[in-house]
């Protein structure tokens, strides 16, 4: 039943929302309902007004007049501490399927007062509470599940709060116009499968992955990061660039028609294994998709684009 | 695969909600001192085990949170309870009456605390507390009282706020103004309610609530059983005149009539007659008054003397005495009319003559031949009743609080032996030895004199004001005031008791072993009383005697004719809505911290424009200040840090901090050129 109407409310909430980079949390867009507390407070007021009732005791009805006002003022409380609040929507570092995404929200606020134990989510039972100061900013990682590569666009996100007296709890769903990128889950190819890799253009057969050292060289503008040298760039013997037996000879051509006969996903979770393991063991590489071809090359740049052409490969 | 992830990530630390848990800090300390605040009044009306039972539990949970002490287990609490209520059961023989009912309450609510585990039983906790607090008022309604509660509240609130919030304690004073706040702007709604809200007459239910006995008057009087008359301070009941009160020294208050005398003891008659005619009224002098009388658990009301019209709810009886239907038990408030010349219907029926008349068949011999003895020289009643006080007055008689007892014949053994007694012993013995002598006497049991508050302006009427005299029915002219002990010689009054003065000012010297530790001039004492007299008079009228007929009287003065209860909720729903709403607006169009820059720089201004430097418009405030150094260097070490302080926070990129906003206000408030 509860679910039911949980449902109904995404739903109704989802059509009324508008993604966009930017939110302020206002009137229009905050909604706010009695907590199970504010029912047993009410409830308890009510038993005070009968006793006072009963013993025409004009304290104890006192008493309930003066809980009555806090719990309606309370109301004013609860809603001032989410509204004014704005969420930007931040960045997301792509991420391979099945991790865990994590868009970053900003928070502000457009008034000068503070926001008190704010929670931020996707969903009512993962919220990340936090504290916002008058005139400071904070940044929350929301988490988001992955399951398959593509475009993954953010959803909804929950503003709730109960502070200052949880009476009330006062919430807002907004939509942020965010994205992240999910590359295929990496799975590494078997043997077999491996022996297909790289055919026809590739001039070494050898299997790539064994990081062998095999000696320093200058440093050539272009070269990774993670070759140079820098246990002898800090004692002050220049730059140098570590050389793995592989880096020299080897270079690929990954291509998707070489596993045509594997179901496509499976196909480009095994390109991104790949991939992934030949920046990781300097070697050239290129890919071949579908209407798409990435020329051999290196570096993190170079992979990113491969990640991104074998997430977005349709 | 954990090599291939692009990059580190960190999962929030999202472990459920930290909110529900009360391990944050100061929330248990929290929640203790909410019990605390509600638990406190309460000990004063409580048996002393309960007290200490309760402290010893707040006292446990205090410890556990400290790691001294490990908390109970489950089957240790569930058995702590059943022999709480089995304490309180054997303790009371009951547990539905008021003080056993209460007793149990505490002793629960202060267990919670120690099954209290999670987010929902903090705020169980905090709510019950709420109505732990209104089961004080079941014992005490004073003002003091009611400020208690507007305390105990901010306090909760606050309580509440540390449960509810993230950091728990860290930021206590920034809660506590919030929950200041939120109680300031509480008040004139909750005033709102207390005017309008629609109150229904009479009890629910009742309950059973515990007899303690009322002091004052009872209904005999037997003179013979007092040793000693102990007089107490307490409040009988307190008057307010409509026009001022009436003329003359000391006002006498009837309460109740005595005509019933078995030798030993004056009592009420039994057959008293219910009338509902006024009795005829002739002359001048109405007096109006409104009587706040304490609960004396009986059924009389006090009327000033000569009494005209009383309260519409109590029954009129045939000697001028009104009573209520049920005791008193609550503060009652009531208006009635006097008239200084009423003049009664001098008929006398043959039974109240008789009952009047009555004596017992033997005993007191020799006041019986006293009296006739007077008869037989006075043919007339009047003189003969002046001839019994010139007696008073003229022989050895004494007022003294502290007579000897007197055994068999009463009468005879005051009138001629001890001749020591207090009102009781004189209006007794004037009232048989007028009735032996052939006249109809009574005694009438009451107040008399009382203090008049300036502050107030009323009257108060203590214990100590009770009274007793006597009245005599003369032929033609009906019942007339006695009143025996006023005829003793004043020097034979005891002297601490000739001034109220006195006997009131003296219990302080007791309080603090006798020595004159604190000198302070004469009457401060009673000034100071009579202050918080008045607080408790007023609070009296305006919030506990507060009921329908009053709301009622208060909606016709503000000129609706016929309340009714639409009426009324509508008023309510108005007018709390209405300062709901301005309270909304209070606190949603707050000024910007912006604005509190430029108004501090204003003031700035406004100090040196009052030494001669007037800013130019087209002047910024760095050349202005300038200006005003090259002619009056003396100040520059005055203003040029607060416009130093002032130029950063206009003309920073970053937003002021509010700290800084404080501290240009601070200086700019100080400054003095």
């Amino acid at each position: 039943m509860k679910n039911y109407w949980r449902r109904k409310f995404h739903l109704w909430i989802d059509q009324r929302l508008v993604s966009s980079h930017e939110v302020v949390l206002k009137q229009k867009n905050i909604y706010i309902l009695p907590s199970v507390y504010g029912f047993l407070m009410a409830a308890i007021v009510i038993l005070v007004l009968i006793a006072a009732t009963n013993y025409q005791n004009n304290l104890a009805f006192l008493t309930g007049f003066v809980l009555i006002s806090i719990g309606f003022l309370s109301m004013f409380y609860t809603f001032r501490n989410l509204a004014g609040l704005v969420l930007n929507a931040g960045g997301c570092s792509p991420v391979f399927a099945g991790e865990t995404a994590s868009f970053i929200v900003s928070l502000s606020s457009v008034k000068p007062l503070g926001h008190y134990s704010v929670g931020v989510g996707t969903s009512k039972a993962a919220l990340h509470y936090f504290d916002m100061e008058p005139g400071t900013e904070y940044r929350v990682e929301v988490p988001q599940a992955t399951t398959k590569r593509g475009w993954l666009t953010f959803s909804r996100v929950l503003c709730a709060s109960r502070f200052p007296f949880g009476t009330f709890r006062v919430f807002s769903w907004q939509k942020l116009d965010a994205r992240c990128l999910v590359y295929p889950r990496p799975i590494q190819p078997d043997d077999a499968v491996l022996a297909r890799v790289g055919q026809g253009e590739g001039d070494s057969r050898e299997r790539p992955g064994v990081e062998d050292y095999w000696g320093h060289r200058g440093y050539r503008p272009g070269d990774s990061k993670r070759q140079i040298d820098w246990k002898a760039y800090a004692k002050e013997q220049g730059l140098h660039s570590r050389e793995f037996v592989e880096s020299a000879g080897s270079s690929w051509m990954f291509r998707l028609d070489d596993f045509a006969h594997v179901d496509r996903e499976l196909a480009l979770s095994w390109l991104c294994y790949l991939v992934v393991h030949a920046e990781r063991s300097n070697q050239v590489y290129g890919l071949e998709l579908t209407g798409i071809r990435i020329d051999q090359g290196r570096g993190d740049e170079h992979l990113a684009r491969c990640l991104q052409a074998l997430a977005l490969h349709p | 695969m954990r090599g291939y992830q692009a990059r580190d990530f960190q999962a929030s630390p999202v472990t459920g909600d930290p909110l529900l848990s009360l391990d944050r800090p100061g929330v248990i300390p929290a929640l203790l001192l909410s019990q605390l605040v509600v638990l406190l009044p309460l000990l004063f009306y409580l048996p002393s085990w309960i007290s200490f039972t309760v402290c010893a539990v707040l006292m446990w949970r205090l410890l556990a949170a400290r790691q001294v002490l490990p908390l109970p287990p489950r089957w240790l609490l569930v058995l702590l309870t059943l022999a709480a209520a089995t304490a309180v059961f054997l303790y009371f023989g009951t547990i539905s009456g008021r003080e056993a009912g209460v007793s149990l309450v505490a002793i629960m609510f202060s267990l919670k605390l120690l099954e209290a585990r999670h987010y929902r039983d903090a705020l169980l906790i905090i709510s019950v507390s709420f109505f732990v607090m209104v089961t004080g008022f079941l014992f005490n309604q004073s003002w003091l009282m009611g400020a208690y509660l507007l305390a105990a509240v901010f306090v909760i609130l606050a309580c509440l706020v540390v449960v509810n919030s993230l950091r728990g304690l860290t930021g206590l004073k920034s809660m506590m103004q919030m929950s200041g706040t939120v109680l300031l702007l509480a008040i004139p709604l909750m005033m709102v309610l207390f005017v309008f809200f629609p109150r229904l007459p009479g009890p629910l239910w009742r309950l059973p609530t515990g007899q303690s006995a009322g002091s004052g008057i009872s209904d005999q009087i037997a003179p013979g059983d007092i040793a000693s008359l102990h007089l107490s301070d307490e409040v009988a009941f307190r008057v307010s005149f409509d026009d001022g009160a009436p003329p003359g020294n000391g006002q006498y208050w009837r309460g109740l009539v005595m005509t019933d005398f078995d030798g030993l003891a004056w009592r009420p008659g039994r057959d008293e007659a219910v009338i509902s005619a006024p009795p005829v009224v002739a002359g001048e002098g109405l007096v109006n008054y409104e009587v706040t009388l304490e609960p004396h658990r009986q059924r009389w009301l006090f009327l000033l003397e000569k009494p005209l019209t009383g309260p519409p709810a109590a029954r009129r009886y045939g000697d001028l005495t009104w009573q209520t239907l049920r005791p008193v038990r609550e503060k009652l408030k009531y208006r009635a009319s006097s008239i200084n010349s009423l003049v009664t219907d001098p008929a006398i029926s043959p039974g109240e003559l008789e009952r009047n008349l009555a004596l017992p068949g033997s005993g007191n011999d020799r006041a019986r031949n006293w009296a006739r003895d007077l008869r037989s020289r006075h043919d007339n009643d009047q003189e003969l009743v002046e001839e019994i006080l010139s007696t008073i007055n003229r022989e050895e008689f004494y007022y003294t609080l502290q007579p000897p007892v007197l055994e068999e014949d009463i009468i005879d053994s005051f009138w001629f032996g001890s001749r020591r007694g207090f009102c009781e012993h004189y209006a007794s013995a004037l009232a048989f030895l007028v009735r032996a002598a052939g006249i109809p006497a009574r005694l009438v049991a009451g107040y008399q004199g009382g203090e008049y508050n300036p502050y107030g302006d009323y009257w108060i009427f203590r214990q100590s004001d009770a009274h007793a005299w006597t009245e005599v029915y003369l032929a033609g002219k009906g019942w007339r005031r006695v009143d025996p002990t006023a005829a003793i010689a004043p020097f034979r009054v005891e002297q601490d008791l000739l001034t109220d003065q006195n006997r009131r000012d003296h219990w302080l010297d007791d309080m603090i072993g006798g020595q004159d530790l604190l000198e302070l001039p004469e009457g401060v004492w009673q000034k100071l009383r009579l202050s918080l007299d008045t607080i408790d008079a007023y609070w009296d009228r305006w919030v506990l005697s507060f009921d329908n007929e009053t709301q009622n009287g208060l909606l016709r003065a503000l000129g609706f004719e016929q309340p009714d209860l639409r009426l009324l909720i509508w008023l309510m729903c108005g007018g709390f809505l209405l300062v709901l709403g301005v309270a909304g607006i209070g606190l949603f169009r707050r000024r910007p911290e912006g604005d509190a820059i430029a108004r501090s720089y204003r003031v700035f201004c406004r100090k040196l424009a009052k030494s001669g430097f007037e800013k130019q418009l087209a002047e910024g405030p760095a050349d202005f200040v300038r200006r005003v150094i090259a002619e009056r260097p003396e100040l520059a070490g005055r203003i040029v840090p607060v416009n130093r302080l002032y130029i950063r926070l206009r003309y920073q990129t970053e937003a002021a901090r509010p700290e800084d906003i404080r501290r240009l206000r601070e200086q700019v408030r100080q400054l003095n050129l």
